[in-house]
């Protein structure tokens, strides 16, 4: 490791993460991680089976003289289709909060230095290193950063109220550079 | 920090992951889970085995109930066989793709230091979500998302009594005992 590589490019202190906000990163991380993991994907999906199965009613009719079956299945889809789209978020979320109520480490305030080649996380009781190579992929919402994937800290949350508006678009730049493809900014 | 401490200096091989990863699926996976998924394999393999011997009326029925018998045991070992083998496979795989590299600790009677080459930290027992002791190692939780694990052929028999007794006294209700005599 160079003299260079010690000096952090960017540091923050006085940075935290409460449980909503935490279980809120959670819900996006899940729904990110490919698009058949979004809420409503998944209720669409359910939703198109729903309408197959009702398009398919005539012909039931026809050759089995009953509709039960396709009413069931219709009346199936439709109720998983509004579970995905209500309920699932509401679970994952739950998942989250868990998580953060479970390890006591992320409710401590910290501080966080992003090095070329890593990052570093500090509170009064750890300090987690996390190479840049090792980082599954970042994202920047409207309202926190989120890196995930780390061997020692699956999530990392920094929320943005406690960056100035400086030091925000200097940590995204910074995201992009390190990360190249693996940073994407939600909506 | 006067207290008494026990240092635990180990390299990881393929066989504590291998350990730890069986360990936390069975700390992970509900007790009635597994013995449902006996059940219905048993129940799935009474059912192709009549089906083969008494209803079947032409051979190719007697194949589909054995297939049935087939399918049964294969969901009733899933957890005993098949999946002690997918785990080991996904093992081999990750230890042939990343390093193992050695993991210092040191318990106190009151906190535990992890000396790590990514992580530093000494953290107060009661600050740990669960420690679970198996026959073979220590998963120490310190939350759901954080799980580091000790395997105990880095201990000796003197430093395991001392850290049960830290952990006992710590954690309490948090800290279980699976499989230990």
């Amino acid at each position: 490791m160079t003299e260079q590589d010690r000096i952090p490019a960017l540091s923050f202190d006085r940075l935290s993460a409460g449980r909503d906000s935490f279980s809120n990163a959670y819900l996006i991380a899940r729904s990110t991680v490919s698009p058949i993991h979004l809420p409503i994907i998944k209720a669409g999906i359910c939703l198109s089976l729903a309408i197959l199965s009702a398009s398919v009613l005539p012909l039931y009719i026809t050759f089995f003289s009953g509709f039960v079956m396709p009413v069931i299945a219709v009346s199936f889809f439709v109720l998983l289709s509004l579970f995905f789209a209500i309920v699932w978020p509401g679970i994952i979320k739950g998942r989250g909060a868990k998580i953060f109520d479970s390890n006591q480490m992320l409710s401590l305030p910290f501080s966080a230095s992003f090095f070329k080649s890593f990052f570093e996380i500090e509170n009064e009781k750890e300090t987690i290193r996390e190479y840049w190579t090792e980082i599954d992929r970042s994202l920047e919402t409207k309202n926190m950063f989120i890196i995930l994937g780390g061997r020692q800290r699956p999530l990392v949350l920094i929320e943005k109220k406690h960056l100035s508006d400086e030091q925000q678009n200097t940590l995204s730049s910074f995201l992009e550079k390190v990360l190249i493809f693996k940073h994407k900014k939600a909506k | 920090m006067e207290q008494k401490r026990v240092t635990v200096n180990y390299l990881i091989t393929k066989d504590d992951l291998y350990q730890f990863a069986l360990a936390a699926i069975k700390d992970r996976s509900d007790k009635a889970e597994r013995w449902c998924c006996r059940l219905a394999g048993l129940l799935t393999v009474v059912f192709g085995l009549v089906g083969a011997v008494f209803l079947a009326a032409a051979a190719y029925q007697r194949v589909v109930y054995l297939l049935i018998v087939f399918a049964g045991l294969a969901v009733g070992l899933y957890y005993d066989t098949l999946h002690p083998y997918l785990m080991r496979k996904q093992v081999n795989a990750y230890v042939n793709g990343a390093k193992c590299c050695s993991e210092l600790l040191f318990f106190y009677e009151t906190e535990m230091q992890f000396a790590l080459e990514n992580y530093k930290a000494v953290i107060p027992y009661r600050m740990l979500y669960q420690v679970v002791e198996t026959e073979r190692l220590y998963i120490i939780k310190i939350g759901l998302d954080q799980i580091k694990y000790v395997p105990k052929r880095a201990v000796t028999p003197e430093d395991c009594a001392f850290i049960n007794r830290c952990f006992k006294a710590q954690l309490k209700e948090k800290f279980k005992r699976e499989g230990v005599r």
